[in-house]
């Protein structure tokens, strides 16, 4: 295991169906590179379908057994995790990164209670040696130690209850405990703060900046809600097709945004809290605004933007727009840390030509 | 409607309404655990009149999808009667109902799962109306209709939905629940699976439905952000008691119920310069399964006094000047 590089390093990785026969490849993921070092927080955005799930699964080696990684590597430590043998990637799997799962009546069984789940995860990381006189109520003395590392009270009495029986944000936090129990120094939580009320987000917010900032936790963060990227996060990958479209520190892309869609993304959720505070007339006002980005269309194949057709910027004026249609862009530098997949972003100073 | 008449409301005035609705369940706990009354919505009174749009905030596990369901009459009410178009229909059987049913729609969150992934779009939109009889020319024309009306390209017509972004999705929901030309539909979070772009194109879009079809909406969502942003009047919901409704401006400049102040000063930031973690109340709701003497916000609440706040539940009840405005709380806000 190496000390030095960065904790995640993911180079080109790609993933989708493999195909076969008359079946062409499909790449859901395709080509995402980017480096977390300890103790940051890296956001994945994008539309439903961009592929920021799928590449947070690919990571965590959890894909759906119908998909497959098709090209890259995901280094953790420094080490390739598709090379490694069976019984290491296991151990990975269970002390060095863990999923946060979305869905608490999918990654919680109903008929356990909470100490039960948590004790078996606990054992799994192998940590605890089972031993006949003693190894369970270790287990059960660490599993009550882990409701108390994520705010939950009482944590004696929560240990036999049944999941159903607790609050949404009690489940939430649950399942925190549970992805913290082999101690892993990378966190992969997916739409952590969605169906919450506003009081229960910003505790679960919270909760996740303390882990980042006082055992140095690594987290991904999955999500749409712009308004926990911009409370957690240090960088930002904004997926779109499963390609990365912009890549930039927090700050940078909130403030900058060079990507059309990331624009629109902005725009659209500074618009929806300005509506909060200013009524249904107001928001009606400022409906020209918005211009419907995300389509299920194919994105078109062959020597054109993926995005040229969803386009709102190149939409209204597509004469100012003309390498669009003839060329591919790539993922290139636009300021300092910042990069977009776009032939025209809005740079500082102006060089375009 | 005045405040009087928001807690002695008798249903009839209003498009749809709920009185005093209740719904408990009996939840056994554990594999040989015994029986537990749960409350999942305690004495709810909520009216939505003609080409209203009205909000009901809660989070998940408050009893407002319940309270949606008892208003749609997909769930039986404890307690309390239903009303749709100045008539109690708390007792109408399936048959009565289905008349009804085409003038109240619902609407939920998870549209790939509401919607048959072996059918094409337009037979998904359509297939409500060859229910009701409709065929030939006739089917033709209002499925048409119906994906102008949500601004769904027709050309999707043939897709199935899986081949749809989610966005697409939940407009072929709304295009499903429009098929029928109700008066009323009950959306419970219909954008939270969407990205904000989707998100303010869908409330758009169903703003729009609401001044050109004259439709009403009661607009269940966990986020207050959006709820104030969409609806003239608000209900917030806490463990399954409806603790303040008043008008959505009232609301945004002086909410009177401490949850309420809680839910609006935790309203994230979008500036990643200024992060303020705003952990404004401590704690969770507590668990329908082991419900809180007196009012359900106490343990939570900075207002709290011992006495009263911890033994009895407040009753919902009018307050201030304003035309209506009800909260429920022994301590409310000036």
């Amino acid at each position: 295991m190496s000390a030095t590089g960065p904790l995640l390093s993911v180079r080109e990785l790609s993933a989708g169906v493999a195909g076969g026969g008359a079946e062409p490849e499909r790449r859901l993921v395709d080509g995402v590179s980017f480096e977390l070092e300890r103790g940051r927080v890296l956001a994945l955005v994008g539309p439903c379908g961009s592929g920021k799930t799928l590449t947070a699964l690919s990571i965590a080696r959890s894909l759906p057994s119908e998909l497959r990684q098709l090209g890259g590597a995901v280094l953790f430590r420094g080490q390739d995790l598709a090379a490694l043998p069976e019984a290491e990637l296991r151990a990975v799997r269970q002390r060095g990164m863990a999923m946060v799962y979305q869905e608490p009546t999918i990654a919680l069984s109903a008929v356990h209670t909470v100490g039960e789940q948590l004790i078996s995860a606990l054992l799994a990381t192998g940590m605890l040696q089972p031993t006949l006189f003693g190894g369970r109520k270790l287990a059960r003395a660490r599993a009550s130690e882990l409701l108390g590392r994520v705010d939950l009270p009482d944590p004696e009495r929560l240990l036999d209850s049944y999941p159903h029986r607790l609050s949404a944000g009690m489940r939430r936090r649950v399942l925190i405990a549970l992805a913290l129990a082999g101690d892993p120094q990378l966190l992969i939580a997916d739409e952590p703060t969605t169906g919450l009320d506003a009081t229960i987000q910003s505790q679960i917010i919270d909760l996740f900046s303390r882990l980042v900032q006082r055992e140095m936790k690594s987290l991904i963060l999955v999500t749409h809600d712009l308004s926990a990227v911009a409370e957690l996060a240090h960088d930002v990958l904004v997926l779109c097709d499963g390609q990365v479209i912009e890549a930039a520190p927090v700050t940078s892309l909130f403030e900058r945004p060079q990507h059309p869609y990331t624009r629109t993304l902005l725009a659209s959720a500074r618009h929806l809290a300005a509506a909060a505070v200013l009524g249904p007339e107001a928001r009606q006002a400022g409906a020209a605004l918005h211009t419907p980005v995300a389509t299920a269309e194919p994105a078109p194949d062959g020597a054109c933007c993926r995005f040229s057709a969803r386009c709102p910027e190149r939409g209204s004026a597509p004469e100012q727009h003309p390498r669009c249609r003839l060329e591919r862009p790539e993922l290139g530098p636009t300021g300092a840390r910042h990069r977009a997949r776009c032939f025209y972003p809005e740079l500082e100073s102006d060089t375009r030509d | 409607m005045t405040s009087a008449q928001a807690t002695a409301h008798d249903g009839a005035e209003d498009l749809l309404a709920g009185v005093s609705l209740a719904k408990y369940f009996h939840q056994r706990t554990g594999a040989l655990g015994r029986s537990v009354l749960v409350r999942a919505v305690h004495e709810a009174t909520i009216g939505v009149a003609a080409g209203e749009t009205v909000g009901l905030v809660g989070e998940s596990g408050s009893g407002k999808s319940t309270l949606g369901k008892l208003l749609l009459r997909l769930l039986e009410p404890s307690f309390g009667s239903v009303w749709f178009e100045g008539r109690e229909i708390t007792f109408f059987s399936e048959r009565e109902l289905r008349p009804l049913r085409r003038r109240m729609q619902p609407l939920f969150q998870d549209a790939a799962a509401a919607l048959d992934g072996r059918l094409r779009v337009d037979e998904i939109v359509t297939e409500p109306l060859r229910v009701f009889g409709a065929r030939g020319r006739e089917l033709d024309q209002r499925a048409r209709a119906s994906f102008d009306r949500v601004g769904l390209p027709i050309a999707l017509a043939t897709r199935r939905p899986a081949e749809l972004s989610s966005g697409e999705r939940q407009r072929v929901s709304l295009a499903r629940a429009l098929a029928l030309e109700p008066r009323m539909l009950v959306c419970d979070e219909p954008v939270a699976a969407l990205d904000p772009s989707e998100q303010l194109a869908m409330m758009e879009q169903l703003l729009e439905l609401s001044r050109s079809l004259g439709l009403a909406h009661l607009f269940i969502s966990h986020d207050l952000r959006m709820v104030l942003g969409a609806s003239e009047r608000v209900y917030v919901m806490y463990a399954g008691r409806i603790v303040e409704a008043a008008r959505s401006d009232a609301l945004r400049h002086g909410a009177r119920h401490p949850y309420t102040r809680a839910l609006l000063h935790a309203l994230p930031s979008l500036d990643p310069r200024r992060r303020r973690l705003r952990v404004v109340v401590e704690g969770e709701p507590p668990s329908p399964f082991q419900p809180v003497e007196g009012c359900a916000f106490h343990p939570r609440c900075p207002r709290a006094r011992s006495g009263i706040c911890n033994t009895e539940a407040p009753p919902l009840a009018p307050i201030g000047e304003a035309e209506w405005h009800d909260v429920a709380c022994w301590y409310p806000y000036d």
